[in-house]
């Protein structure tokens, strides 16, 4: 039997990247979907439709404004109306960025932090709501090894990864005698569009110090999210997974 | 069931309290109205009025009387 047949999952930000990689494996363990991303993709559309088919799963997008808490609560209404189990919750959408602090508008911080704290923490308040009754939920928070490294140009970013950090730690703490565990991965660099944001002028550098000592592969990061969610990791709450095969 | 009876019934069911406790009920003033208590409290309110009840909602439901005036005021439930 496939490790997550009938549950149900919302992955934001599932349209390309870690989240769509995120959605293949779900659906590949029999996970239904509810894919959470901002516009209308008929790319992600057809490749939702091949999941459905091969796997005898429904892979519904849902267009949210992560920077909107009134399109967040709109989003979760749509889902909550179905009227299903709501098991897994992962909050992958972010926005990348690497800028000194003093070139940075208030307004693109405002922008970072709607969608890579904020957005979180309102769809998981939501989202616990159904997982408290259910007695059981799982919970998995992407940041990153920004969150704890020094650098310049990470100071936003950084920051706002190490808030997620933070958030997943202590809330762990809430619910796990509901049944539902909180835990959050930080991955180092990954091989998607959004990892030429954190590559500056020398593309060597935030891989320099792995001792993979390359990108690391979506599917990578999917495979131990997986494993993450499975049974035998009920134990497993308030951890924050580092992702890039150590340091060298 | 009118409205005050399934309101009623959310209360008692949920923080296993007697009809009679309910008038003066306040969070946190019985033991079973903690914060556990209170979501599912709110959890029987929203299945009895098939309600999502916002947030700021949930947390300003303090005590019996004023969870009336919030479904009264912000989701036109009449008692």
């Amino acid at each position: 039997m496939r490790a997550f047949e009938g549950k149900n999952a919302i992955v934001t930000g599932a349209n390309r990247g870690l989240g769509k990689a995120i959605v293949k494996e779900l659906a590949a363990q029999g996970c239904n979907v509810w894919a959470i991303y901002r516009h209308e993709s008929e790319e992600f559309n057809c490749f939702a439709s091949k999941l459905e088919s091969e796997h005898s799963v429904f892979i519904k997008s849902i267009t949210v404004d992560l920077a909107s808490e009134e399109s967040i609560k709109d989003g979760y209404r749509f889902i909550s109306a179905e009227k299903k189990t709501i098991d897994i919750l992962i909050n992958n959408a972010g926005i990348g960025h690497m800028g000194l602090f003093q070139m940075t508008k208030t307004e693109f911080i405002r922008d970072l932090y709607a969608v890579n704290l904020f957005a979180p923490m309102i769809l998981t308040q939501l989202v616990l709501r159904n997982m408290s009754r259910q007695k059981s939920g799982k919970i998995i928070n992407v940041a990153s090894t920004a969150s704890s490294e020094v650098y310049e140009g990470n100071s936003i970013y950084g920051s706002s990864k190490a808030a997620l950090v933070a958030f997943t730690q202590s809330l762990a703490a809430e619910t796990f005698n509901n049944g539902v565990t909180v835990n959050a991965i930080a991955p180092g660099l990954i091989n998607t569009d959004m990892s030429c944001v954190f590559e500056g002028k020398d593309p060597e550098e935030p891989i320099r110090h792995t001792a993979l000592g390359r990108k690391i592969e979506a599917k990578e990061i999917a495979d131990i999210v997986i494993n993450l969610l499975s049974d035998k990791m009920k134990l497993i709450n308030g951890a924050v997974v580092t992702i890039n095969g150590g340091h060298k | 069931m009118t409205n005050l009876e399934k309101y009623n019934q959310a209360f008692i069911e949920s923080l296993e309290v007697t009809a009679d406790q309910l008038g003066d009920l306040k969070y946190q003033a019985i033991t079973s109205w903690d914060s556990v208590g209170h979501m599912a409290l709110v959890a029987a309110i929203e299945n009895a009025f098939d309600i999502m009840m916002d947030t700021d909602d949930i947390i300003d439901l303090n005590s019996y009387e004023k969870g009336k005036e919030i479904l009264n005021k912000n989701y036109s439930i009449e008692f």
